[in-house]
C-alpha cells in the first residue's frame, strides 16, 4: 500500500480510530489491553504489507521470529555468540537470496566468461533491507547488553512490522522503538497535530516535488544520448530533488503517521542539502541507515580511533556496504566508492566534524559545492549501468552546456510544479532551526496556520502526478 | 482525542465540499466519451458498422460515407483493452451489427496500454462516462477532480463550455486541412519516435493479441465480419518506421486474418490513393482523407458482404 494512495487514505484513519477507540478506550479495563493493541498493530501492519504481496508476509514473520528467538536464546545460552551468529547468518542468507544471489552469480559468470545457468527467478520483497536491518539490530543490541531481551513476541513483531516504517524506514533501533510497544501509549493532542503537519509536508515533497521531477528526469534518462548538456545537468539537479522529496517525504509521512499512534520514530533527514561538506551531508541524509552502519560495522572495525589510514579503510568498508545495501548493481557500489573518496580529503585534513549547528548565508558557497558533488553522485546512483553513468556525465560536460543554459528557465523542461522546489528550499531554509521543516508553530496566528495548510493541500491537489511508487521501496 | 478529530473534520469539510462541486461541474461538460456512450446506448440496436481504434481511426473513418448505419467509437490513444471493452459493453444491444472495423496502427501491438504513459489521464473518461470497471479503485483513473481546477470548474458552472470534438456519428473534427500547421510533414519523425518501441515486452504483444482474438471470436460466433485496418500515412512517417516493429504488426494482422475466415486485413499504410491534401499531419488523415478512406472501405464491404447479409 502506498502512502500516496486512496487505499492508505482510508486505511490510516480506520486503523487510527480502531487503535484508540476499540483497543485503548473500550478495552481500558481489560488486563491484556496492551497485548491486544499490539496484536492489532501487527495485523494492521501485515494487511498494509500484504496489500502489495501477501506471500512475503511469511518472510517478515520468519525474520521476526528468528530475531525474537535468538534474543531469548543468546541471553540464556552459555554461547551467546553462536546464537547471534546464527541469527545474522539466517537473516543475511534470506536477504542475500532475494536481493544479491543473481547479482553475484551474474558478475562471477561475466568475469570468467561462463554461462549463467543457476540464476533464480525471484521477486525482490519490498522493504526487505529495511526490516532485516531492524531485526538484526535487536539481536546485536541484546548481545551487547544494550537492551534486555523481550519475552513479548507480539510487541516484538509490532516493532519489526510497524506499518509506517516497515517498507522504507526509518530503520528503527530496538532501544528506541521496542520499549514504546511494551508500555501503554497515551494520545497526545500536540503530537498528533504535529504528526498531521509532517504527513502534509511529506505528501507535498513526494507528490508535488518528487513525482513532478520524476516526469522530467525519466524523459531525459530514457533518451539521454540525444539531449544537450544543459538538459542533462537540469535533469541531474532535478533528480537530486526527486530522490530527496521521495525519500524524505516518505520518512516524514512515516514519522507523522507513527505520531498519530503515540509512537515516536527517529528523524531520518535533517535538511541534507544545506550541508557544508560531504561528512555533514551523511550526518543529515538517511540518518537511520548511516548510524546503523556506524554502530554495527564502523565502530567494531575500530572507527576513527586507530589512525587515519584505518579510518579511511573503515570509511571505504561502510560506504561499499552502504552502496551494496541500496541494490544489487555495480552502480550502487561505485556510488558508495565515490562518496568514500569524497571523504578521504576530509579525513586527512581532519574536517569530518568541521561543521556543527545550522548553516548561515555566508556558507552558501560550501553548500553549493557539496550539493554539486552529491548531485554528481546521484547520476551514478540513477544510471542503469556504469556505462550509462559515464555517458551521461560526458554528455553533461559538452561545450553546449553553458550556451544552452537559458533553457533552464524556460517552460521547455520545467513545469510550474518543478518551481515548487524553490518554495521547498525556502521553507526548509527558514525552518532549519526548528524541530522539523514544517513546524508552523512559528506562525503565531491560528487562522494563518490554517491558510498555510489549505495552500499546501491545494498545491498537492493541483500538481499531483499520479500514484507513483517510492524509489526506496526497491531497496 | 475528540478535539483532534473534530478539528481534522472541520479542516477537511470545506475542501471536501468544494471537491464534490468540482467533480459535479466537470462531469457536466459535454465531451466525446459521454456523447458516444449515450449514442451507442440509444442506437446500438440498429447499428450495422462499428469502428473502434485510436486517433488514426477516430479521425480517419467518416461514418457518413458508409451505405449502412455506422458509428465511430474510436478515441484518441484508445488502446485495444478499451476497444474490447466498448465492443463487449454494447454487444448485447448490437443485434444488427455486421462489421467491426478495428484500426491497427504501427504502435498498436507493442502498446503497453492507455493506463501507462503520457495519455493515461484519458482512462478516467472510460471509468466515468462509459462506466468501465477496470480502474475504478484508482482515483486518478476514476475522478475528474484528480487535480484542483478552480478555473475549469467556474467555467463549467457559469458558461456553456463544450469539450465535444466529434461529429454526430463520432468522427473527430479537430484535424482539418484548414487547421493543419505549416510544418505538418516534419512531424513524421517526431511521431515515429513516439510510436517506436525497440525494447518491448512480448507479454504486451500477447495481451494485445488476446484482445483482438477475443473480439474476433465473439464476432465469429455472431456472424460479424472484422476488418483489421492500417490507415494511410504520409511518406515522412512510413519511410522511417522501424522495420521489425512494422513487420511484427503486419504479420500479427495477417496471421489473425488467415486463421479466421471472418477477418479481413487491409494494410493501407502506404496506399497510393492518398496525397498530401488528405493528411492533417504525417500519420493522421484530415476530413478529405477520411472521406476517401471510408469510401474505399465501403466499396470493399459491398464486394465482400457479411454472412448475415447473405442470409
Amino acid at each position: 500500500m502506498l502512502f500516496n494512495s486512496l487505499e492508505f487514505a482510508i486505511f490510516l484513519p480506520l486503523v487510527f480510530l480502531l487503535y484508540w477507540f476499540i483497543f485503548d478506550y473500550a478495552m481500558k479495563r481489560c488486563p491484556r489491553q496492551l497485548f491486544w493493541q499490539n496484536l492489532f498493530v501487527v495485523i494492521a501492519s501485515y494487511i498494509f504489507y500484504g496489500w502489495w504481496d501477501w506471500r512475503f508476509l511469511i518472510l517478515i514473520a520468519f525474520t521476526s521470529f528468528c530475531s525474537w528467538g535468538s534474543g531469548l536464546l543468546l541471553n540464556k545460552s552459555p554461547k551467546p555468540k553462536l546464537w547471534l551468529t546464527l541469527n545474522i547468518v539466517i537473516n543475511l542468507l534470506i536477504l542475500g537470496t532475494f536481493k544479491y544471489f543473481n547479482f553475484f552469480v551474474g558478475s562471477f559468470c561475466d568475469l570468467f566468461g561462463l554461462t549463467n545457468t543457476i540464476a533464480i527467478n525471484v521477486i525482490l520483497p519490498v522493504g526487505i533491507s529495511f526490516y532485516t536491518f531492524q531485526a538484526l539490530s535487536y539481536s546485536i543490541d541484546v548481545y551487547r547488553k544494550k537492551i534486555a531481551p523481550t519475552k513479548d513476541m507480539v510487541a516484538f513483531f509490532a516493532y519489526v512490522s510497524f506499518f509506517p516504517q516497515l517498507v522504507a524506514g526509518p530503520i528503527e533501533r530496538a532501544t528506541n522503538l521496542l520499549p514504546q510497544f511494551e508500555k501503554k501509549r497515551v494520545f497526545d493532542y500536540a503530537e498528533a497535530v504535529d504528526g498531521m503537519r509532517r504527513i502534509l509536508w511529506g505528501l507535498f515533497k513526494k507528490i508535488v516535488v518528487a513525482d513532478n521531477c520524476a516526469t522530467y528526469v525519466d524523459q531525459v534518462w530514457n533518451n539521454y544520448t540525444n539531449e544537450c548538456g544543459s538538459t542533462l545537468a537540469l535533469a541531474a539537479i532535478l533528480f537530486a530533488f526527486q530522490i530527496y522529496g521521495d525519500f524524505s517525504g516518505y520518512s516524514d509521512i512515516a514519522i507523522g503517521s507513527a505520531k498519530l499512534f503515540g509512537i515516536r520514530l527517529r528523524d531520518n533527514f535533517i535538511t541534507p542539502y544545506f550541508s557544508r561538506n560531504v561528512a555533514e551531508f551523511w550526518k543529515r541524509w538517511h540518518i537511520s541507515l548511516n548510524t546503523w552502519f556506524v554502530d554495527y560495522v564502523y565502530i567494531p572495525l575500530g572507527g576513527s580511533r586507530e589512525g587515519r589510514w584505518k579510518t579511511i579503510r573503515n570509511t571505504f568498508v561502510i560506504f561499499l556496504l552502504s552502496g551494496l545495501w541500496h541494490g544489487a548493481n555495480w552502480t550502487y557500489v561505485i556510488w558508495g566508492l565515490y562518496h568514500a573518496l569524497l571523504f578521504v580529503p576530509l579525513i586527512l585534513l581532519g574536517r569530518t566534524k568541521a561543521y556543527t549547528g545550522v548553516a548561515t548565508w555566508k556558507q552558501i558557497p560550501q553548500i553549493l559545492l557539496t550539493f554539486a558533488l552529491v548531485t554528481l553522485g546521484w547520476i551514478i546512483f540513477r544510471a542503469p549501468s556504469i556505462g550509462d553513468a559515464w555517458g551521461y556525465i560526458c554528455g553533461m560536460m559538452q561545450l553546449g552546456t553553458i550556451h544552452s543554459i537559458h533553457r533552464f528557465f524556460t517552460q521547455e523542461g520545467l513545469t510550474p510544479a518543478n518551481w515548487t522546489i524553490l518554495a521547498m528550499i525556502a521553507i526548509e531554509w527558514y525552518n532549519r532551526v526548528q524541530k522539523h521543516c514544517f513546524d508552523v508553530r512559528v506562525i503565531k496566528h491560528g487562522w494563518l496556520r490554517i491558510i498555510v495548510y489549505y495552500v499546501l493541500i491545494l498545491i498537492i491537489w493541483r500538481y499531483s502526478a499520479g500514484e507513483q511508487t517510492f524509489i526506496y521501496f526497491q531497496f | 482525542m475528540k478535539r483532534f478529530i473534530i478539528k481534522i473534520l472541520l479542516l477537511a469539510l470545506p475542501i471536501s465540499f468544494y471537491a464534490v462541486i468540482q467533480e459535479y461541474a466537470l462531469r457536466t461538460i459535454p465531451n466525446d466519451y459521454a456523447y458516444k456512450n449515450q449514442w451507442l446506448t440509444e442506437n446500438a440496436q440498429s447499428l450495422k458498422i462499428l469502428s473502434l481504434g485510436s486517433s488514426h481511426g477516430f479521425f480517419g473513418i467518416q461514418p457518413t460515407e458508409f451505405s449502412q448505419l455506422a458509428f465511430n467509437a474510436g478515441h484518441v490513444s484508445q488502446s485495444l483493452l478499451f476497444d474490447e471493452f466498448i465492443f463487449d459493453k454494447f454487444l448485447p444491444q448490437m443485434e444488427s451489427l455486421e462489421y467491426v472495423i478495428l484500426p491497427i496502427s504501427y504502435f498498436t501491438m507493442r502498446g503497453k496500454g492507455l493506463q501507462y504513459g503520457a495519455e493515461k489521464w484519458r482512462v478516467k473518461n472510460y471509468t466515468i462516462y462509459y462506466n468501465c470497471p477496470y480502474f475504478r479503485c484508482q482515483p486518478q483513473f476514476a475522478l475528474e477532480s484528480y487535480h484542483f481546477a478552480p478555473k475549469k470548474t467556474l467555467k463549467a458552472l457559469f458558461t456553456k463550455v463544450n469539450h465535444r470534438g466529434c461529429d454526430s456519428l463520432g468522427r473527430g473534427i479537430d484535424y482539418s486541412l484548414e487547421s493543419r500547421s505549416d510544418d505538418w510533414q516534419t512531424a513524421g519523425p517526431v511521431a515515429m519516435k513516439r510510436h517506436t518501441k525497440v525494447n518491448y515486452s512480448q507479454s504486451d504483444v500477447d495481451k494485445n493479441l488476446s484482445h483482438i482474438n477475443h473480439i474476433v471470436e465473439v464476432c465469429k460466433n455472431r456472424g460479424i465480419k472484422v476488418i483489421l485496418l492500417t490507415t494511410p500515412t504520409y511518406h515522412t512517417y512510413y519511410d522511417i518506421l522501424d522495420k521489425d516493429q512494422l513487420e511484427q504488426m503486419i504479420s500479427c494482422c495477417e496471421l489473425i486474418a488467415s486463421n479466421h475466415e471472418n477477418v479481413i486485413y487491409f494494410n493501407w499504410l502506404k496506399h497510393s490513393s492518398f496525397d498530401e491534401n488528405d493528411f492533417f499531419d504525417a500519420d493522421h488523415l484530415n476530413e478529405f482523407g477520411a472521406i476517401k478512406l471510408t469510401t474505399l472501405l465501403n466499396q470493399e464491404i459491398s464486394t465482400q458482404p457479411c454472412e448475415k447479409m447473405r442470409k
